[in-house]
């Protein structure tokens, strides 16, 4: 379960989360959608442990995280936005280092490792350093290294970021499939076609504030919209799409 | 006006102008306040004391230069010191890059000639070397106008830029050069080792000719003026001041001479080996290399004590980054010619006393002891704090890992894996030199132990997660300022009571070294404690 109540944050003054009261139950997966700047990293540092909240309080999987972080990030498993990784080991050797970590009992945890590698094709590269894997295999380092520990919940940040479309594929249905065990699962994505197929509910924040909520189909129906990407772009672009075209191409040729 | 000469170099002026801003500012980031007010602040208080630290010894060496009659001597010697420091600097922080593959991938695609691209790697380089060639060469300036008037003022401060920009120049060269020998997939491993030779030569060689000119200049004689003497580069630059003041000796006269030359030379060896097409290649060979090997399990053997959590994560980090990154292996292994170097001038200078046999004289192990007390301890912090994957350190905040248990073990591991093969071999040396293998053991435990208390401490005093800073080129000449003055004078006055009271008396030494074990006991407890409030995951956060 994730829980905020009247979560705020700034950074230098600048507000960066406005009052943000955020629930998922377990076995939902939150669509937790937004545009740059617009909070969402903040909120899922916040979540994570990261970050300490400034105002409000957040409780995942029952534990305050401010006061009970190292509770909470046992029980979470967290994909980051920009997530960097030390080129020096293998695969194999990250996974055995985030292991160690969790203090997972070594040989339960090469086990699960082996697994993982295997489900997401990395078995034959796994003794290979990453710095030679290309961002697709990286991300899957990333999300193997996230569920190694059978997380009860799971903060994704851009999950999506860099895999292939079978890959793609696989993960979509091992979320679906996590979330029927009972896992609460976070998902932040600029794609929204798949936030659309995935997620059972959606939250939209714009400038740290919360601008919409509920399944897909309610929120295009309180914006008048017909698809989501529009429903988007009504709650939080500033400007119509088809005069920020014209000012492109009008700029361009100008210059 | 530096456009026109660009440009009559082929080097798109507008392109250099940004480039250069821009490559300055990334090496000067945390300074700026990229990241964060206390990376700012911790960066402006290493560039201090750097500046103070480098200040304070341009003064001394031409203090030391002007006690010299021979004046050709004398400006050798702060022209050799300033050259020597330059070169240590662009070997020790530039290094990568000079070599970086990861320029191909930002620049490659852009409209820049190689020949612009070489003028913007050639100034950034510059431009930190001269700020530190300033620092130095100021106070001999002065110094030098002072005492000689205004025409040797004018010729020190030629000396030091042509000093500067010469070894900076030569290194440069000596990268391209080889870079282009070995080949771009044996690159980074071939250079580590070369910086390494490069840097033991330099420590055996430079030094002890300064070493030896210094004895030269304190007994009143001179250089000789054969023709041989010119090998020591120093001696051109000393040549620049010296026949500027009057001394128009023939030799004198070609080692001025070859100051400009060797400059010119070094440009034009320069011109066309590091380009942007040779980054490509780096770049290509670099990504298809992986691709080539065998994927294979790598060997690895367990570290005893290391078996499970974060002591088992950060042991397999630290031994894996020794194996792979560069920085860190070579850090660790400059001690091995920095300690052969101190052993054989503690050997030369004094003879080695058994401090159980005798606490009398001039010990041998003064000259170690600044090495272990100080040097070891702060440089093994550094190493361990600081890398280019720093960024993937969040791993240690997102996960419940014991950051106190995390900080202590990288410091156990590095201990093991540093300090005990290096008590080893002190022990192996003193054995031969006291004829007592005992005595050389004990002594080495001794002094081994000093080492670890010193490191707990200065860990205790700033704990970071391993490999969690960026790699900051101010931080590590400010820190060795203030860990030489309060190690070094501790240590010392510890060393003479250690040597008089402790050494002769079993049960008081064996009561020390408990004390030690003690002392890196209370000194973990204490560095628990200032872990959550020390480290913070603001890097990882922007």
């Amino acid at each position: 379960m994730i829980h905020t109540e009247h979560l705020s944050h700034s950074y230098d003054g600048a507000l960066a989360l406005v009052d943000l009261n955020l629930h998922v139950e377990p076995g939902e997966i939150l669509g937790f959608l937004g545009p740059n700047g617009a909070g969402k990293s903040t909120t899922v540092k916040i979540l994570t442990g990261l970050l300490a909240p400034q105002q409000g309080r957040a409780l995942v999987a029952g534990f305050d995280v401010e006061r009970q972080a190292i509770e909470v990030k046992r029980r979470v498993g967290y994909v980051p936005e920009t997530p960097a990784l030390y080129d020096s080991l293998t695969a194999s050797e990250y996974l055995e280092l985030v292991g160690c970590l969790y203090h997972l009992d070594p040989a339960a945890a090469r086990t699960r490792r082996d697994e993982l590698l295997k489900l997401f094709g990395l078995d034959a590269d796994q003794h290979r350093r990453i710095k030679e894997f290309s961002k697709g295999m990286r991300q899957k380092v990333v999300i193997a290294s996230a569920l190694l520990h059978k997380p009860d919940v799971l903060i994704l940040d851009e999950p999506f970021d860099g895999l292939d479309a079978n890959t793609a594929l696989v993960m979509k249905e091992l979320l679906r499939q996590l979330a029927g065990q009972g896992k609460t699962i976070l998902f932040s994505s600029h794609i929204l076609e798949v936030v659309e197929r995935i997620c059972t509910r959606i939250l939209i924040i714009n400038r740290g504030r919360q601008v919409a909520e509920g399944q897909a189909a309610d929120i295009c129906a309180s914006t008048g919209t017909s698809s989501l990407d529009q429903a988007f772009n009504k709650l939080t672009g500033t400007r119509d799409v088809g005069q920020v075209t014209a000012d492109i191409l009008a700029a361009l040729e100008d210059a | 006006m530096i456009d026109r000469a660009l440009s009559a170099a082929g080097v798109d002026a507008v392109q250099w102008r940004a480039l250069v801003r821009a490559f300055i500012r990334v090496d000067f980031s945390q300074l700026l306040g990229a990241f964060g007010r206390s990376q700012t602040v911790r960066s402006g208080a290493g560039l201090f004391f750097s500046a103070l630290f480098y200040g304070m010894s341009g003064f001394a060496v031409s203090v030391l230069g002007l006690a010299s009659e021979d004046r050709w001597l004398g400006a050798t010697l702060v022209g050799g010191y300033i050259a020597f420091v330059v070169a240590s600097n662009v070997l020790a922080t530039h290094a990568s890059t000079i070599v970086s593959p990861e320029d191909h991938s930002i620049l490659g695609h852009r409209p820049i000639t190689s020949r612009t691209y070489l003028a913007v790697r050639v100034a950034t380089i510059l431009v930190h070397t001269s700020i530190t060639a300033v620092i130095i060469g100021f106070s001999p300036v002065v110094v030098y106008g002072i005492t000689l008037g205004w025409r040797a003022a004018a010729a020190t401060a030629v000396m030091v830029v042509l000093a500067a920009v010469g070894a900076t120049l030569a290194i440069v060269v000596c990268y391209a050069w080889l870079l282009d020998a070995v080949g771009p997939d044996r690159l980074n491993r071939v250079v580590s080792y070369a910086q390494l030779a490069t840097t033991s030569l330099m420590y055996l060689g430079i030094a002890a000719l300064s070493e030896s000119a210094i004895r030269h200049a304190m007994a009143g004689t001179s250089l000789p003026p054969t023709p041989l003497i010119l090998l020591f580069p120093g001696t051109w630059f000393g040549g620049v001041v010296a026949f500027a003041i009057g001394d128009h000796r023939p030799v004198v006269g070609i080692a001025a001479a070859l100051a400009v030359g060797s400059v010119v030379a070094f440009a034009a060896a320069l011109n066309g080996r590091l380009s942007l097409t040779y980054s490509a290649r780096l770049a290509a060979v670099a990504s298809s290399a992986g691709a080539r090997r065998a994927a294979a399990p790598a060997r690895r053997w367990r570290l005893p004590f290391f078996g499970r959590g974060e002591a088992r994560a950060v042991s397999l980090l630290i031994r894996t980054q020794f194996k792979h990154d560069n920085r860190f292996r070579l850090g660790v292994l400059t001690f091995v010619p920095l300690t052969l170097f101190y052993l054989f001038l503690g050997g030369r200078d004094a003879e080695v006393i058994d401090p159980f046999v005798s606490s009398s004289g001039r010990s041998q192990s003064t000259m170690v002891l600044q090495l272990v007390l100080y040097f070891l301890p702060m440089s093994l912090t550094q190493l361990l704090r600081s890398s280019d994957a720093y960024r993937a350190a969040w791993i240690f905040y997102a996960t419940p890992a014991d950051r106190a248990r995390v900080v202590t073990s990288a410091r156990n591991v590095v201990s093991l894996l540093v300090i005990v093969p290096y008590v080893a071999l002190l022990s192996a040396y003193y054995g031969w030199a006291f004829h007592n293998v005992a005595h050389g053991l004990l002594h080495a435990i001794f002094l081994g132990l000093m080492s670890q208390l010193a490191f707990a401490i200065v860990v205790c005093a700033d704990p970071a997660m391993p490999f969690s800073e960026p790699p900051n080129r101010n931080r590590q000449a400010g820190a060795l300022f203030g860990l030489m003055l309060a190690l070094g004078i501790v240590g010392s006055i510890a060393h003479a009571i250690v040597a008089a009271i402790v050494y002769p008396r079993p049960w008081l030494f064996g009561s020390t070294i408990l004390a030690f074990i003690v002392g890196v006991w209370l000194v973990d407890r204490l560095t628990r404690t200032r872990v959550e409030t020390r480290t913070d995951a603001r890097l990882f956060l922007s």
